[in-house]
């Protein structure tokens, strides 16, 4: 059992430019450091365009061939990003399970389910064929497929949709990866389904002392779920605290506007929903808070220079200088 | 008590199951199955469910954009059914939808302007000025820039799609609108600011929503009465804030994420587990008997018929008929 509470995955000053096709140029993160320990569980949430895609591409090496990368990625020890690409590759078969924003894309249409599950089994655990098989058929069934030995050999077009996700889940699971980063696995499931997944993931960290990262915008997810939450806005963390510190007391003005527009499923009588003004820029102003132009605190000099990542307690930070507590400027 | 702007009555859409090469028919898709409700004026009422219970169906079935297999639909004292093209044309206006999915039911060569024109273009006969004018309205209404007006469907956010789908909707001021998973795939904040626009148009207009989605936390937000759909079947409708009766509704409500569950420690196994049934080939006796957890002996012989629990509420469900638990 890996021991827990040392980080197996550390993210550092991770920067990313990408080119659209039109050529202009995003800074689609900019600027993001993380830890995820082992067996701990951390979200990330941010509203869509906020960067938390690119950030997992890049963490992976998977960036498109024109982006502008740079920054630090030790998994277990190793600088991830500096290995020679095949040394990588196997590095990252072997130890991180992805599960990638769009499932469909991850299936290939002409294989068997099965055949897709076992070949990376075989190559990075070296099972034979039958063992692989069986491991395969116990990965669906742990994903909740009916009858799985059956339906190794049926290919995607004879799932549901909701089917598909869980297989990605399975294919993600398949090599007991030490590290789960999954984005938005569940977002266009069901609910009822998106609960038998949260259960299960919760119940393999427990067992396995697997990392998870978890992308989603749902602050109810979030909260079943993670140990740690990061909020990205516009390519940045813009807050960092345990999930009760970040749901109970959140301290950023753009947490604190996701938090009241969130829905409450079983609250006695639903509030008025409070939706944040505005949408999120396409491209970071020059100079100042990229939250401004939304926010209803923003202070004489939140335009003059973007906020820092303040530390304001253990390994909690915001990159603010409103203090809800006070209702002005944080100290120091 | 006034009529009620909508009735179904035992409401029934099959659609034909296709097999092998030649496609024959083998045997019929139960998307709908004797759905009887009202939407009164002014009113909200959510259509919750799982994937494929056929909200969709029943939906488009109110409105007339599928032909039911039996049953009828009454809008405004009007049986759909029984007038011909040119008068359901007529009422058009006053029906509208908005669908499921923005970027497929949008034409990716229209421009918003164009789009959001084309129900006037349709059925006004305005000159274009007024048209215009019109347009501007309602994009404002929805919260949609002008600078917007050229842009092509492809060169919106997933939002601002919905909202030219919301304000094409509202163009003819219609007095229905079945609104289909309309805040599904956005964002936190885009998803709050849809569901306060809803709002406000039915407090300034006195439109009447069928909105249909699988989150009971979104219904919840907006509707007034809900009606829950299992396997083409309603098996709960009542009021929004009451306690769910049926384990079904129970079961759902527990699925969804709160924000606030942080407090509580995370439930060891999710409340629900396994699929929905085949439509094709409903299971004898009550159709959510293979996954309730409180299922009885007599649930798997004898479908529980939608009966009044309280005032104003129906369930179906042999937990509250007093006969069938003893
Ligand atoms: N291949 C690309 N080329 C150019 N720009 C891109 C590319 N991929 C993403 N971007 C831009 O980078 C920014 C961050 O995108 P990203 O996909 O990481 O957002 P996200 O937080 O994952 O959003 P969502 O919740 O919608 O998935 C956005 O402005 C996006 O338009
Ligand atoms: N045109 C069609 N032909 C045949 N079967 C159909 C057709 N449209 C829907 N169905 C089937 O009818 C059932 C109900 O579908 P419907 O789209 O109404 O469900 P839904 O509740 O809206 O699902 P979702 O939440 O996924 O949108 C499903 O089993 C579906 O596969
Ligand atoms: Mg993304
Ligand atoms: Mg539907």
């Amino acid at each position: 059992m890996p021991d827990r509470g040392r980080p197996v995955l550390e993210v550092r000053g991770l920067e990313a430019t990408l080119t659209g096709r039109s050529g202009a140029r995003v800074q689609a993160v900019r600027g993001v450091d993380f830890a995820v320990a082992s067996g701990e569980c951390l979200g990330v949430v941010g509203e869509s365009g906020s960067g938390k895609t690119v950030t997992l591409l890049a963490l992976l090496g998977l960036l498109p061939e024109t982006a502008h990368w740079s920054g630090e990625v030790r998994f277990e020890g190793r600088d991830l990003l500096a290995l020679p690409d095949p040394v990588r590759r196997r590095a990252r078969g072997a130890g991180l399970g992805v599960v990638f924003q769009e499932p469909l894309s991850a299936l290939n249409p002409v294989f068997s389910i099965g055949y897709q599950m076992m070949e990376p089994m075989r190559a990075h655990l070296g099972l034979t064929r039958r063992a692989a098989a069986a491991r395969a058929a116990e990965l669906l069934e742990l994903v909740g497929i009916p009858e799985p030995g059956a339906r190794l050999g049926d290919f995607p077009h004879q799932f549901s949709g909701g089917q598909l996700q869980r297989i990605t889940i399975a294919m993600a699971l398949a090599c007991d990866p030490r590290v789960l980063i999954a984005d938005e696995p569940t977002t266009a499931l069901d609910v009822t389904v998106q609960a038998q997944i949260l259960a299960l993931i919760r119940r393999l960290r427990a067992e396995l002392g697997m990392a998870v990262i978890w992308v989603t915008h749902d602050l109810g997810v979030v909260a079943t779920l993670a140990d740690r939450v990061l909020v990205m806005y516009a390519g940045r963390v813009i807050e960092q605290a345990t999930t009760a510190e970040l749901l109970g007391d959140p301290q950023h003005p753009y947490t604190r506007g996701l938090l009241a527009a969130a829905l409450a499923p079983r609250a006695p009588r639903p509030r008025r929903l409070r939706p944040i003004p505005g949408h999120p820029p396409a491209v970071a102003p020059a100079r100042g808070c990229s939250f401004r132009p939304r926010c209803a605190e923003a202070l004489a000099q939140c335009a003059a220079r973007e906020p820092p990542r303040i530390v304001i307690g253990p390994r909690r930070d915001v990159a603010c200088f409103w203090d809800p507590a006070t209702g002005g400027a944080r100290d120091g | 008590m006034a009529e009620p702007l909508l009735q179904l009555e035992e409401l029934t859409v099959h659609y034909p199951l296709r097999r092998g090469f030649l496609r024959r028919v083998v045997g019929a898709v139960r998307a709908v199955d004797g759905v009887s409700l009202e939407l009164r004026r002014g009113e909200t009422l959510g259509i919750v469910g799982e994937t494929g219970c056929g909200k969709t169906t029943l939906g488009r079935a109110a409105l007339r954009l599928v032909e039911p297999t039996s049953g009828r639909v009454r809008f405004d004292g009007t049986d759909l059914g029984a007038i011909g093209a040119a008068e359901l044309r007529a009422l058009r206006p006053r029906l509208q939808m908005i669908f499921q999915d923005p970027g497929a039911s949008l034409n990716p060569r229209m421009t918003v302007g164009r789009a959001i024109a084309e129900p006037l273009e349709e059925h006004t006969g305005w000159p274009p000025a007024r048209q215009a004018a019109r347009v501007a309205e309602l994009m404002e209404a929805v919260g949609l820039d002008r600078d917007l007006m050229g842009h092509y469907p492809a060169e919106l956010s997933g939002g601002e799609r919905q909202r030219v789908s919301i304000a094409r909707a509202l163009a003819l001021e219609p007095a229905l609108i079945v609104c289909d998973e309309p805040v599904a795939a956005l964002d936190v904040s885009i998803r709050a600011q849809i569901l306060a626009l809803l709002e406000d148009l039915q407090a300034r207009l006195g439109l009447s929503y069928l909105f249909i989605s699988h989150d009971l936390g979104a219904v919840r937000h907006l509707a007034d009465r809900v009606a829950v759909m299992y396997l083409g079947r309603i098996v709960e409708l009542g009021p929004v804030d009451a306690a769910p009766a049926h384990p079904y509704t129970a079961a759902l409500a527990a699925s969804a994420p709160d924000p606030e569950d942080w407090r509580h420690p995370a439930p060891a196994e999710a409340p629900l587990s396994g699929d929905l049934p085949s439509p094709a080939a409903p299971p004898a006796g009550c159709a959510f008997a293979s996954r309730c957890p409180e299922v009885m002996a007599a649930c798997r012989v004898h479908a529980p018929a939608l009966r009044a629990i309280a005032a104003g509420h129906r369930a179906a469900c042999h937990l509250h008929d007093p006969e069938m638990r003893a």
